[in-house]
């Protein structure tokens, strides 16, 4: 499955916030209640709420974008499966990333290390240069690749993605010092990877 | 040593974030989006009917396993008494039947003695 985007495309927003602490919307809250009482619907309409969201969180673990979508799709099956154990007064975007991180998570140890990164060539470039944006976005690819798993969702939801330690603890399972230390052994190893070119303004 | 540790790891310069935003950011097509939403519920609408037709099929197989639980139940009470009484009566009749093999040491107190003196004498006849 191929990811059509025109060249054209204006820069990509990528911070999207986990759900905020605190009760959940009331809407959210009676979607959830419905879906749990086997309205589909409902579960469509919470799936549109948030694939945006999880498909970010599960992209930042993966190395493409069709495992990134198979992620989603199997998170939002697991959310469906386990919908009956989840209290409707929990923050239902939370909850859901966190099984999608755990999806993205076992994709990746099933599929250890992947050759190449499929993602086509029609995703917007700063470069106007395509050899320049090219060289840079295979070597890119291929010090993401060096990183574990864990390692790279970490780089790649704080430093890309603009998620908070605490957030990216929370969808990963892992403590928030944990998330700190991978955060800083994953830079060293880009650095290492890049040389002078990861910081490069 | 703390320093380089620092520098080592700074976030990335905007040429790189550039690329990484690019390569990590969420496609921007609405179709897209729909079209994933029709993927996932698909999949939901396949998995709950597998499970439906799971349910039914545990549900006949339940029928038939209730029966045959509740009867396997009956008989092993059943056997479970045999066993029993079998046990009991073989117990009485081996004491009622097998002589004893030892005659049993009896001990009768002389008249006129006192506890202490027919203890004495028990312990030591001669």
């Amino acid at each position: 499955m191929t990811l059509a985007l025109a060249t054209s495309s204006p820069p990509i927003p990528i911070r999207a916030p986990v759900s905020e602490p605190g009760p959940p919307p009331v809407s959210e809250r009676s979607l959830v209640v419905a879906a749990q009482a086997g309205d589909r619907e409902a579960f469509s309409q919470l799936v549109r709420l948030h694939q945006r969201r999880a498909y970010i969180v599960a992209r930042s673990i993966v190395l493409s974008h069709e495992d990134a979508e198979d992620a989603v799709q199997e998170g939002f099956l697991h959310a469906y499966r386990a919908l009956d154990r989840f209290l409707p007064d929990q923050a239902f975007g939370a909850w859901l990333h966190r099984i999608v991180a755990n999806a993205a998570l076992d994709l990746t140890r099933r599929r250890k290390v992947r050759d190449a990164d499929e993602l086509p060539e029609t995703v917007a470039s700063p470069f106007r240069d395509p050899a320049e944006a090219g060289d840079l976005r295979d070597r890119l690819r291929a010090a993401l690749a060096k990183l574990t798993p864990r390692q790279r969702a970490v780089i790649v939801m704080h430093d890309v993605q603009g998620y908070k330690h605490t957030e990216i603890g929370a969808m990963l399972g892992i403590p928030e010092g944990t998330a700190r230390s991978d955060l800083h052994h994953a830079r060293m190893m880009m650095r290492r990877s890049l040389g002078d070119l990861w910081s490069e303004p | 040593m703390r320093m380089s540790h620092e520098s080592e790891s700074r976030p990335p310069g905007s040429r790189v974030l550039a690329v990484l935003r690019a390569l990590y950011g969420a496609p921007q097509d609405e179709r897209y989006w729909s079209g994933l939403e029709s993927r996932i519920m698909a999949r939901v609408a396949t998995s709950a009917n597998t499970a439906d037709e799971w349910w039914l099929v545990f549900g006949d197989w339940a029928r038939a396993g209730l029966v045959a639980a509740a009867i396997a139940l009956v008989v092993a009470a059943a056997t479970l008494a045999q066993a029993r009484a079998t046990e009991g009566r073989l117990a009485y009749e081996a004491v009622l039947d097998t002589p004893p093999t030892a005659p049993l040491q009896t001990a009768d107190r002389s008249p006129g003695l006192t506890a202490r003196q027919a203890t004495l004498e028990y312990v030591s006849p001669h």
